[in-house]
């Protein structure tokens, strides 16, 4: 029997005025699953986030997010949800923990269960040295990892990131995507937004579990919805072609050199695993 | 429809972060200081003033608050003036600066009504007020104790815990519509200049405009005296009733003076049509006064 959604939407709908932001939108979510909004910019997807979040009104439609209604029950919904706004804001003038420490304790946690779960969580997201510095001194993907880090502190079982990559360089957008597959690990069901690249992760998991035996694959990229990049050590392209075969409808390989983004993410590897 | 929870989850949380950041920000800290110097120096001048009058006055404490020394004005007048600037600067950045941070959708993420944020910060901007005006509240008294020598007594401390209630209740007016405008308006710079456009409004503008509106709606005042006709009218007949000989002095000059006081008094003016007092009072304002007075 399949899982239960834990977020589930019918026929959502925003209007304001005679624009429509969100038309009739339906949504399926389950637990440990990473699903992605994709659209350009001014498509709803923000809109259809903050409906499931309860901090707007649907026009027309209903949603149901853990279990609960968002629009009756917000709060219920905001316990259970982490979300990460596009362009995360903290106080800059506090520090990293008082800043986590602030929302946990809106979130309800208490100070104890701050201290325990804050050098975890910052561990986690690679920040496990500033929880006293200033978040002013951050860089933007510092900011977004700490995002992720109050993100992790509610422990919650779904996570909405609006747009978590999209001021990020090439090589912490893929190391932010690897945490985004900690938080499917850990169960927690991921909605994520988008306005290009990230076919999230739904369909890159299924590429990369047909290819995970083939020897020589070093790594799978989703570059766009429906358009993968494999890395290899050699021409794989037919060995590819024979796993995917069974479960995709392949329109084509192509055999191409890596890009100088594509050096300059290795590159950052090499020296982060070396060190 | 009715939302579950309550609406005060949170403005604890939210008011003990945001009076921390009130009290220890160096905004606060200026506006402090210019309340308390130019306060001070007010209470400080009533207080040199006082005491060449002690014990002319039963309410020797209140005087402390009402009193003006040129060129200050009286403590009250002063408060009145700063405590909106104060208010203002708290608030008029409360929310649009939670935006503009983009702090404002982290913490509505947060399960916690958009009320619970309001209402936190609101009575935290209170708190940062009363702390500072309760800290001045204190140093008056201290001062006029020092200087003046004398206890207040029980009356005057509950006229002054009057005086501090209600200074806190007018701060918590103006912070409320700089927290209005900081609602409305999105650039905080734009949300300062609404608020202290209503300010210079009610504090300068007030006296002048509401006349001018006034004359507009119920036409211009009456005669030369405007509305003080009613306590002239009723002086200068009591002075008639002093100065009865002044009807018989036919010298031109208290001629003028007697025409005036009986055409303000309804008496009747023989003799003089020009000075004839109209047939209905009501109709004051049709009647010119007399070239010389």
């Amino acid at each position: 029997m399949a899982e239960e959604a834990v977020i589930r939407a019918q026929r959502l709908t925003k209007r304001y005025g005679a624009t429509v932001a969100v038309d009739h939108i339906d949504l399926d979510v389950r637990a440990g699953e990473i699903v992605g909004i994709l659209g350009p910019n001014g498509s709803g997807k923000t809109t259809t986030i903050l409906m499931l979040l309860g901090l707007t009104e649907p026009t027309a439609g209903r949603a149901e997010v853990a279990g609960f209604d968002p629009l009756r029950d917000p709060l219920e919904v905001k316990r259970r949800v982490g979300y990460l706004p596009d362009s995360v804001g903290f106080y800059d003038g506090l520090s990293a923990r008082d800043n986590l420490a602030y929302t946990g304790r809106l979130a309800g946690l208490s100070r104890r269960e701050i201290d325990q779960r804050f050098t975890e969580v910052l561990a986690r997201v690679g920040l496990p040295d500033v929880g006293r510095d200033r978040v002013a001194t951050f860089s933007r993907g510092m900011r977004q990892r700490l995002g992720l880090a109050e993100v992790l502190m509610k422990r919650p079982s779904i996570a909405i990131l609006d747009e978590p990559t999209a001021t990020l360089d090439p090589h912490s957008t893929q190391e932010f995507l690897g945490m985004i597959r900690g938080l499917k690990a850990d169960g927690t069901a991921v909605l994520l937004s988008s306005q290009y690249v990230i076919d999230v992760e739904a369909r890159g998991d299924a590429v990369r579990n047909q290819l995970a035996a083939v020897p020589g694959v070093v790594r799978v990229q989703v570059l766009a919805p429906e358009i993968f990049r494999v890395d290899c050590e050699s021409d794989l392209r037919a060995e590819i072609a024979r796993r995917l075969a069974p479960s995709f409808d392949l329109l084509g390989i192509r055999f191409a050199e890596p890009s100088l983004n594509e050096v300059y993410t290795r590159y950052f590897d090499e020296v982060r695993d070396a060190a | 429809m009715r939302r579950s929870g309550s609406p005060f989850t949170g403005v604890g949380v939210v008011l003990a972060k945001e009076a921390a950041d009130y009290l220890s920000g160096a905004r606060m800290w200026l506006l402090e200081a210019l309340v308390f110097l130019t306060a001070i120096a007010a209470a400080y001048a009533a207080i040199l003033s006082i005491r060449a009058s002690i014990g002319e006055s039963p309410f020797l404490f209140l005087r402390l608050l009402t009193m003006a020394q040129d060129p200050l004005p009286s403590f009250i007048a002063l408060l009145g003036f700063l405590i909106p600037l104060v208010a203002i600067a708290i608030g008029f950045d409360a929310i649009n600066g939670e935006f503009n941070r983009r702090t404002l959708s982290r913490v509505l993420a947060q399960p916690i009504y958009r009320d619970a944020l309001l209402l936190g910060k609101f009575l935290a901007g209170l708190v940062a007020l009363t702390i500072g005006l309760f800290s001045l509240w204190l140093l008056t008294i201290g001062l006029g104790l020092l200087l003046l020598g004398l206890p207040p007594n029980t009356e005057e401390m509950v006229r002054m815990l009057g005086f501090l209630v209600a200074t806190i209740a007018y701060g918590g007016v103006w912070l409320a519509v700089a927290f209005l405008f900081s609602v409305v308006f999105r650039a905080p710079a734009t949300a300062a200049l609404a608020a202290l456009g209503v300010w210079l409004l009610f504090s300068l503008f007030w006296s002048v405009v509401t006349p001018l509106v006034a004359t507009l709606i119920a036409g211009p005042p009456e005669g030369i005296f405007g509305p003080n006709l009613d306590y002239a009218r009723r002086a200068i007949a009591g002075h008639a009733k002093l100065c009865p000989g002044m009807a018989a002095d036919n010298r031109p000059h208290r001629r003028n003076d007697r025409h005036f006081r009986d055409r303000l008094c309804g008496f009747s003016t023989p003799g003089d049509p020009g000075l004839k007092p109209p047939a209905n009072q009501k109709g004051r304002s049709e009647w010119t006064a007399p070239g010389v007075v």
